[in-house]
């Protein structure tokens, strides 16, 4: 198999994750895809690299967040202006769930999303979501605990709301 | 709420997951242009021209390193290679859009750079290791690092560019490599802690300075045709820098401790009656036109200054206050109008300066303002443009020779020290 078939065979394992862990990040289904793009556009270029490193996945989480908070500190916006219209579930077992959460979520500064995003949805340790941020254990430590009493004001009730239920995907 | 909860909620925030677009695809066509956008940009960076206008100019612990100037002003691209000591590297920079390219890997504190007089190969000594590692500047790409003596500190090459001399501080001895296969000959052992080397014009000899404790400072001159050290030449306390004169008859060593500028004779190599200069000089260099030197003198609350000499009667003229405590390196403009004497004191929270003297009337005009510790300074071949390196703000600033007016700082990896110039 050439690299080039070899990069086309990783991004198409690794495109639809990465694009669930862009989307906790920012929020949008539509930006979240553009992130990835750019992430592995990033891996193409250093395929070769990478590919002798045997580290795909670390090296794709490691792009991603690091384009998505290159793109926060360049807009410096909070807020996506979009003129699509919220995509509003028809039949859910929660719909206001998936919406509270992200609200919650967009109350983080970008980089305590990354880490919660890191920690609790991809299962990485605090040394490896350091090693992906370039920081310290001890920051992703205080981020966490920070970003943590922050979510628990805003989710507590679903939280407790959501337990009651099983997920149907 | 617990993490096993958020686990649960951040997986119900992904619910309603939209079918996804041709991502892989976009991505492998960004990523082609994303490649080519990056190899049209090497290649501006790494198309190099013939000859060799601006050397190294180490600033703190050596003298200068002068490379043989035969400005040859056919090319168009002139390119900047900087020594990254932190992460020992080597950035090329386009002096035509001073964007900095992707950095060449080096060993540890790249602090000197040398380019070969045809222009072909950048030497980088990486002070804190004990190698020198050759890139060429056609493609940009290092070769196999060279081993010499700890700590190489000084380089010189024969005007030919067949011979590089390598000083190394901490083995107390001179490495010839041959830059043809560049395979590092047998080395030339050397007094104690050689700090400076430079070559003669016509090649013949080399002379490396250095200071022995309770000898004193020694000058060794180096016969390049066998190799061969010739007797020490006493100079002074402790001297760290030295400068030739263009035609190649005199050497004057700087020597602070001793507060005294010692010419030294290249055809007797006999010395002359010591210059009485200022306190703590550190930093020498000459006009093109061989006329003048000038030394740079240490001070305390801001007196610091620069000594013109006069190498024809070799009489110290009056003192050039500079204001400030620690001026360090200096560099003559190729036209010899002006010198540009670069501060170090303000490594804290300051920003670097750099005053211009004018060498016609030996008067310090309006400092400029550069990024944090200024190191060192080099002119591109046209002589329009003189580049500072800004050890403590990671930057290097362009500044204009004709307006003494300073360009946007180039951001470039972390602390850069060493900058040399291809025409």
């Amino acid at each position: 198999m050439t690299p080039a078939e070899e990069f086309v065979e990783f991004a198409a394992a690794a495109s639809p994750r990465l694009r669930r862990m862009a989307f906790l990040l920012c929020g949008d289904w539509h930006l979240s895809e553009d992130l990835v793009q750019t992430t592995l556009a990033k891996m193409f270029v250093s395929w070769r690299k990478i590919r002798r490193q045997d580290a795909g996945h670390a090296y794709a989480a490691r792009t991603l967040v690091n384009t998505y908070l290159a793109d926060k500190r360049l807009k410096r916006n909070e807020e996506i202006i979009t003129n699509r219209l919220p995509e509003h579930p028809i039949q859910s077992p929660s719909p206001e769930t998936r919406i509270v959460v992200l609200n919650a979520l967009a109350t983080l500064p970008p980089k305590s999303r990354a880490v919660v995003v890191l920690r609790y949805w991809a299962d990485l340790s605090v040394d490896q979501v350091a090693a992906t941020l370039g920081c310290s254990t001890g920051n992703v430590k205080s981020q966490t605990a920070r970003a943590l009493s922050r979510l628990r004001t805003a989710l507590d009730g679903v939280a407790a709301e959501s337990g009651h239920e099983t997920r149907d995907s | 709420m617990d993490e096993t909860s958020l686990r649960r909620l951040l997986d119900h925030a992904l619910d309603h997951e939209p079918p996804m677009g041709p991502v892989v695809h976009r991505s492998v066509q960004a990523g082609l242009r994303l490649r080519r956008r990056r190899r049209a940009r090497n290649a501006t960076a790494g198309l190099a021209a013939a000859a060799v206008v601006a050397g190294a100019v180490p600033a703190v612990i050596g003298g200068l390193e002068r490379t043989p100037a035969s400005p040859q002003h056919g090319a168009h691209r002139v390119v900047i290679y900087l020594g990254n000591d932190h992460q020992g590297a080597v950035t090329p920079i386009s002096a035509a859009s001073n964007t900095p390219g992707r950095p060449i890997k080096t060993e540890p504190g790249p602090r000197r750079l040398l380019i070969t007089p045809n222009g072909k190969t950048v030497y980088a000594a990486n002070v804190d290791w004990h190698t020198v590692t050759p890139i060429s500047t056609a493609t940009n790409r290092a070769g196999k690092p060279i081993t010499v003596g700890q700590a190489p500190v000084a380089m010189a090459i024969t005007p030919d560019g067949r011979t590089l001399y390598v000083a190394n501080a901490l083995s107390d001895t001179v490495t010839p490599i041959a830059t043809a296969t560049n395979t590092a000959g047998k080395r030339i052992k050397t007094g104690s802690s050689p700090t400076a080397i430079d070559m003669t014009p016509d090649g013949r000899t080399v002379y490396v300075l250095g200071s022995t404790k309770g000898f004193g400072g020694w000058l060794v001159p180096i016969s390049t045709a066998t190799n061969t050290p010739g007797k020490a030449i006493k100079v002074g306390k402790a001297p760290a820098a030295m400068a030739m004169t263009p035609d190649g008859r005199t050497i004057y060593v700087v020597d602070g401790l001793g507060r005294t500028v010692i010419p030294v004779s290249t055809a007797s190599n006999t010395v002359g009656k010591p210059i009485k200069v200022g306190i703590d000089s550190s930093a020498i260099a000459i006009t093109p036109n061989g006329r003048t030197a000038y030394v740079v003198n240490g001070g305390t609350n801001g007196d610091g200054s620069v000594t013109p000499i006069s190498t024809a009667t070799n009489t110290p003229g009056k003192p050039i206050k500079v204001g400030t405590e620690l001026p360090g390196a200096i560099a003559i403009t190729p036209d010899g109008k002006t010198a540009y004497v670069l501060t170090v004191h303000t490594f804290g929270p300051g920003p670097g300066m750099v005053i211009p003297i004018s060498t016609a009337t030996d008067t310090p005009a309006k400092p400029i303002t550069v990024g944090t510790g200024p190191v060192s300074i080099a002119f591109t071949p046209d002589g329009r443009t003189a580049y500072v390196v800004s050890l403590g703000a990671d930057t290097v600033t362009p500044i204009s020779t004709a307006t003494n007016t300073p360009g946007t700082p180039i951001k470039v990896g972390v602390h850069p020290y060493a900058i040399a110039i291809t025409p």
